[in-house]
């Protein structure tokens, strides 16, 4: 009685090639904005559910962490302490904004097996949620973060000229990376254990609390380290008041290099995650 | 128009990771092979570790259809479904959905439990596709149908399993999709629900285009569905057409308000009125038996054992294939310690269903208190083969019924 030969009523069979069907489940992904966002905002209230200060805290622990940290770090250092001060705050922030898309993407597919396995939506969504989520938290480290800077008179206006394209920058580099990080920790589970430990060391290898001078081991560290040029971005407008150019030809590279290698990845594997999980 | 064409498709769950390690210890054979619950598992050298849910399997639905997908545990019942949601794509082979499709799986997937209840159906609406007014205007409706009232505004976590049911069914029910799919948890609400769930799904099925279950329950599926495939281990054992036999005309129902006036004035001992109410509710024309049996123990509540009997009694007369009646009536003799003929009325009731062991051991107890010195085992014994040859006796008046025709 299930008959599959005569279909001649019904519309063909489309067969999608990986790529084709890889695209249109990112741009209907992308599509479902109130889909993202929303689970986005509620993922957030849930990690700070019952507390009275509920999203705040992302501001308050942001502060109380760069003050301690310019306190004692300042100390130990020889540039100046208002420059120390805008230099950690900024990269301290935009840090954060990196950390939480390897870590964060480490888990963006294995933390949404949930709704993976019982709504029908491209997976590309949960991508997008991290973005949002983590350009959420970064408005609240933006607070503490140029208040610290104006405190110690390190902001310019150049820096909220850039800083949307900032923002852009970082979200397209997010999108490749939590794409890549999210898939292969899916499939070897081993990885998100060790990207923790990377992680770690790439904050103390990126010039966040140290600033590198001269032509030292810091300096080539810095150097050859690509989130150094990543936190010039956003930093150097705010405390050198330019624009670093070379930082951005840089970073435009890496966007476009990154977001290649992902496609591919995302769309070859993109149909095998669900059953990873 | 909505349709599901799915072609030669197979699922084979991979075992990756440190999961492999699983594959040596299956080839091993540690465990004796037999009948097997679950799909095949690969343990072939050279081949990649998994097990296969769904092998195979082709199947066209169009508007109208109503698929029932049977087996045991483990034959591959859910992941078909979800393969034909679209949810898990197969792993070889192609299928194309086209229409909107909701679906109900598991109570703990696609659920925020920290959210409300509401925030749960903005978001499940929101996943649907539809707009945020959209939702709004279908809350009423669901917070209705749902039944949960102020619980609404709590959050799922303070929910119990029946009420996390409740909301998932009224909440895609209520999108009225192209083609639905259910799990068979759907049941395991209490009875007035799957009352209302029945209700709900029987006008769905006239509106839906393409509905397809998932259950063990054989019976259900065969009355519902005009497609069931049986599958053992992923594969399709068995595709019958099933004709969609409407489902048997619907029993006698009171009217709910009446039955609960009769339970308050059963609770406030206004057993005249109990009386009149269980008149009205049960009546004599609608099905005498029930009406005598409704009557009897509200005649023993207000000490009028005589006439409680012969109640019974005129109820057995109308339906003397009640074991409930059998049963009722034996308690009544018991309590006036007439065991002979409680003992009798409760032989009746085990023959005619099948006792449970609390009430073999009530026989057994009449019997000592009768003075019959017959030990359970002996009772238990006799029961079973009267049970046998009443049943026996049943089917060949049958037989005797088919050969006629």
């Amino acid at each position: 009685m299930v008959d599959v030969t005569d279909n001649s009523d019904l519309p063909e069979l489309r067969l999608d090639g990986p790529i084709a069907a890889g695209w249109r489940d990112l741009t209907l992904g992308i599509k479902h904005w109130r889909i993202y966002v929303s689970l986005a905002w509620h993922g957030l209230l849930l990690r700070y559910k019952r507390s009275w200060l509920s999203m705040a805290w992302i501001s308050i622990a942001f502060g109380l962490f760069a003050l301690v940290k310019i306190a004692i770090f300042g100390t130990l250092t020889d540039t100046p302490i208002a420059f120390f001060a805008g230099y950690l705050a900024l990269g301290y922030l935009g840090w954060r904004v990196i950390s939480n898309f390897v870590v964060g993407g480490s888990n963006v597919f294995i933390g949404a097996q949930n709704w993976i396995k019982s709504e029908r939506l491209p997976i590309s969504i949960h991508l997008f949620k991290l973005v949002v989520n983590n350009f959420i938290t970064m408005g609240f480290h933006l607070i503490p973060a140029v208040a610290i800077c104006v405190y110690f008179g390190m902001m310019t206006k150049e820096f909220f000229y850039s800083l949307p394209f900032v923002v852009v920058i970082f979200a397209l580099n997010g999108i490749w990376v939590s794409s890549i990080v999210g898939i292969v920790c899916a499939r070897f589970r081993d990885v998100m254990h060790l990207l923790v430990t990377i992680v770690q060391v790439l904050y103390f290898a990126t010039p966040i609390l140290w600033v590198p001078s001269g032509d030292g081991i810091k300096a080539t560290v810095a150097k050859y380290n690509p989130l150094t040029y990543y936190l010039s971005i956003l930093r150097d407008p705010a405390i050198e008041g330019t624009i670093p150019w070379h930082s951005w030809q840089l970073v435009g590279m890496f966007t476009c290099a990154g977001l290649v290698l992902s496609f591919f990845v995302f769309v070859y594997s993109r149909k095998n995650v669900i059953y990873w999980l | 128009m909505a349709s599901i064409i799915a072609k030669d498709i197979s699922l084979v769950y991979p075992m990756i990771g440190s999961d492999t390690r699983f594959k040596s210890r299956v080839r091993k054979g540690s465990v004796p092979d037999g009948k097997h619950v679950g799909g095949r598992i690969i343990t072939e050298k050279g081949k990649r570790p998994g097990v296969v849910a769904v092998d195979n399997l082709s199947i066209t639905l169009r508007d109208g259809d109503r698929l029932g997908i049977f087996g045991h545990n483990g034959a591959g019942k859910s992941t078909l479904l979800r393969m034909l949601g679209g949810i898990y794509p197969p792993t070889s082979g192609h299928i194309a959905i086209n229409g909107k499709v909701t679906g109900m799986f598991s109570l703990g997937l696609g659920i925020n439990k920290e959210a409300s209840g509401i925030d749960n159906i903005k978001l499940k609406g929101m996943l649907y596709g539809l707009r945020r007014r959209e939702v709004s205007e279908l809350i009423p409706e669901i917070a209705e149908f749902s039944e949960l009232g102020e619980y609404l505004h709590m959050p799922v976590k303070t929910y119990s399993a029946g009420m996390i049911m409740r909301l998932l069914f009224a909440t895609a029910s209520a999108f009225k999709p192209d083609i639905l799919l259910l799990d068979e948890w759907i049941s395991s609400g209490d009875v007035s629900f799957k009352e209302k769930v029945d209700q709900r799904l029987d006008a769905m099925l006239e509106t839906t285009p393409i509905v397809i279950i998932a259950s063990h329950n054989e019976n259900r599926l065969y009355g519902w569905a005009n497609k069931v495939l049986t599958l053992r281990g992923g594969r399709v054992l068995t595709e019958e057409e099933a004709g969609y036999i409407p489902p048997p005309p619907p029993k006698f129902q009171p009217n709910p308000e009446d039955v609960q006036a009769l339970h308050k004035a059963m609770n406030f001992e206004r057993f005249e009125e109990a009386l009149d109410i269980s008149g009205k509710v049960y009546p004599f024309e609608e099905n005498p038996a029930i009406h005598y049996s409704r009557r009897a123990p509200i005649l023993l509540r207000m000490n009028r054992q005589d006439e409680a009997i012969a109640c019974f009694e005129k109820a057995l007369e109308a339906d003397p294939n009640d074991p409930k009646i059998y049963d009722q009536l034996s308690r009544v003799y018991f309590v006036m310690k007439e065991f002979e003929k409680g003992i009798t009325m409760l032989e009746k009731a085990l023959i005619l269903s099948e006792g449970t062991q609390g009430q073999i051991a009530k026989l057994a107890a009449a019997y000592q208190k009768a003075g019959r010195p017959d030990t359970i085992d002996e009772i238990a014994r006799r029961i079973e083969q009267e049970t046998k040859a009443y049943h026996d006796a049943l089917k060949t008046e049958q037989n005797t019924v088919d050969s006629t025709n």
